[in-house]
């Protein structure tokens, strides 16, 4: 056994994934050098090493000896510019068009459970629309007993609601993307975000309109150029159904549906259509695009499964996670991040020796229905190869499967709603990479 | 290799609780208004013109030997909506 260092484990931040393989090859020659270099996204040999920085000999940095900037001195501030690898990233190739396509949450990066609205991941059908909130409405129609028109102004009258809960898209660790994308956890699974959504409850809504018996749908549609469509059942809209319009207590961010869009607590993120113009009450599933062509799956005996709203429990550890780089053996924190959309995250198990034992990973509060949950072990490594996964069970009793689990049910050619399990492996030189399904 | 997935919508021929409203916000709708963003028909055809019904198919291009070119993959893709448009007199769905 190699004698462990007395010392607190060292990371090397995250070598994002999309650097150039210059970049890479640069950055794994500073760090065997121990020089340090400067890279977006790679901290400095010297500041994960912990040494004393050059320029502090005389222990009184720059900053300690003169006044630092004013107040306001921005009217809406920004991260520090030394988080500036903290970004939304999206994957080469995976689309055809800038506007129809995703990127994705840096979930590598963060820390407790909510999403800063600035990383939300995205997924446009037509880019993003730039609407102004005066002349925007939301009309209420189809089988109602009075149809009604809302100002943005209006809907702000209505007795408000806000809840913390997870917005997950169904195509999130969608099986193809590692074979064309640097396997990172941004990549893998930084489809979901968590934030708080405020809005007016939708059953609030349905009440002022009246809903006709023998109405059992609404079609929700967009006012983006593709006029998003879903068909969502109406006893879920009359549960816990959000019409939002703010994000973390400020109004949403364009790229989240502003001004108003849904927030379906649990269900997969396309049916939580944004710039929200239309509800139109209905009798049965309208069959749009997002719910026959997309977003429903074959199975092996030929069928397909569809509406497939709630989105199972799933965990990923985020540290160590593909990319990033442990500097020595000693104490880290194991962390990710679990969520269900049946409710609470009652338990994480974490493995840390390749799946042969289990423990139980501490889960931080607040612990929510339908929000992700942040979990964390301590963990000592030793230097050696090994391999760190992540098992939740929700408040359900449901258990996260594992990938083999899913494609014994579901087929070899499923790509929504994957939530195996997913291992990452720690290599002797500290490098952690994916384990290839 | 790539794999890709066409979508298409084309028109073919085909043969609770009544409530009080409690804070009166909002306002009734002109039945222009309605007319004008009410633009998706029904799975039975309701709202498309007499006798159309709407359907929309996914097709998977998997070549097995190299990565089709854009031009490749537009003219399939042309090919395939004049294929429906002899074989069903079925229109692509614009707007």
């Amino acid at each position: 056994m190699r004698e462990l260092s007395a010392r607190p484990g060292r990371i090397l931040p995250a070598a994002e994934n999309h650097l150039s393989a210059e970049q890479v090859a640069a950055a794994r020659r500073s760090f065997l050098a121990a020089s340090a270099v400067s890279i977006t996204g790679l901290g400095t040999t010297a500041r994960a090493q912990n040494v004393a920085p050059a320029h502090q000999q005389d222990l009184v940095p720059a900053w300690t000896r003169g006044l630092g900037a004013p107040v306001a001195a921005t009217g809406y501030g920004a991260p520090s510019k030394f988080e500036a690898n903290v970004q939304r990233r999206q994957s080469p190739g995976l689309t055809r068009t800038a506007e129809a396509s995703v990127s994705f949450t840096p979930l590598q990066n963060l820390f407790g459970i909510v999403t800063p609205s600035g990383v939300h991941f995205e997924r446009h059908h037509s880019g993003v629309p730039v609407i102004d909130p005066v002349e925007h409405r939301l009309l209420i129609h189809g089988m109602v007993d009075r149809p009604l028109i809302f100002t943005m102004a209006e809907l702000r009258r209505f007795p408000s609601v806000s809840r913390i809960c997870f917005i997950e898209c169904a195509g999130n660790t969608h099986l193809s993307y590692g074979a064309r994308d640097a396997p990172t956890v941004q990549v893998s699974h930084g489809l979901v975000s968590c934030s708080e959504w405020s809005g007016v409850r939708l059953s609030l809504l349905l009440s002022e309109a009246g809903v006709q018996p023998g109405a059992k749908w609404i079609l929700a549609e967009g006012t983006d150029s593709g006029k998003m469509q879903r068909s969502i059942p109406l006893e879920k809209a009359m549960d816990d159904i959000i019409v939002a319009y703010g994000q973390n207590g400020e109004a949403l961010r364009p790229e989240q549906g502003y001004p108003l869009r849904l927030v379906i607590p649990g269900w997969e993120g396309n049916s939580n259509v944004k710039w929200l113009r239309r509800l139109k009450l209905v009798d049965q599933p309208y069959m749009t695009r997002d719910e026959t062509s997309k977003y429903t799956e074959p199975m092996p005996d030929g069928t397909a499964r569809q509406f497939t709203f709630v989105m199972e429990a799933k965990s990923v550890v985020t540290f160590p996670s593909g990319g990033q780089k442990l500097a020595g053996a000693g104490w880290y924190e194991l962390t990710g991040l679990a969520w269900s959309g049946r409710g609470r995250i009652e338990r994480v198990e974490v493995s840390i020796d390749g799946g042969a034992t289990w423990q139980e990973a501490a889960l931080s509060e607040p612990r929510l229905p339908a929000a992700l949950t942040r979990f964390r072990l301590p963990w000592r490594w030793d230097g050696r190869e090994t391999t760190v996964q992540s098992r939740a069970t929700d408040e359900s009793g449901y258990v996260q499967p594992t990938h083999e689990a899913l494609i014994a049910v579901r087929g070899a050619n499923y790509e929504y709603h994957n939530n195996g399990i997913r291992p990452w492996k720690v290599m002797a030189d500290g490098s952690v990479t994916d384990v290839p399904a | 290799m790539c794999r890709l997935k066409f979508a298409l919508a084309c028109i073919l021929c085909a043969g609770l609780f009544a409530q009080s409203p409690k804070y009166g916000l909002g306002r009734t709708p002109t039945p222009e208004e309605i007319r004008a963003m009410d633009i998706t028909p029904a799975p039975d055809g309701t709202g498309l013109p007499e006798g159309k019904k709407s359907l929309a198919i996914t097709i998977v291009l998997q070549p097995q030997e190299r990565t089709l070119t854009d031009a490749e993959i537009e003219g399939f893709s042309q090919r395939l909506i004049a294929q429906v448009e002899k074989a069903t007199g079925g229109q692509l769905r614009g707007g």
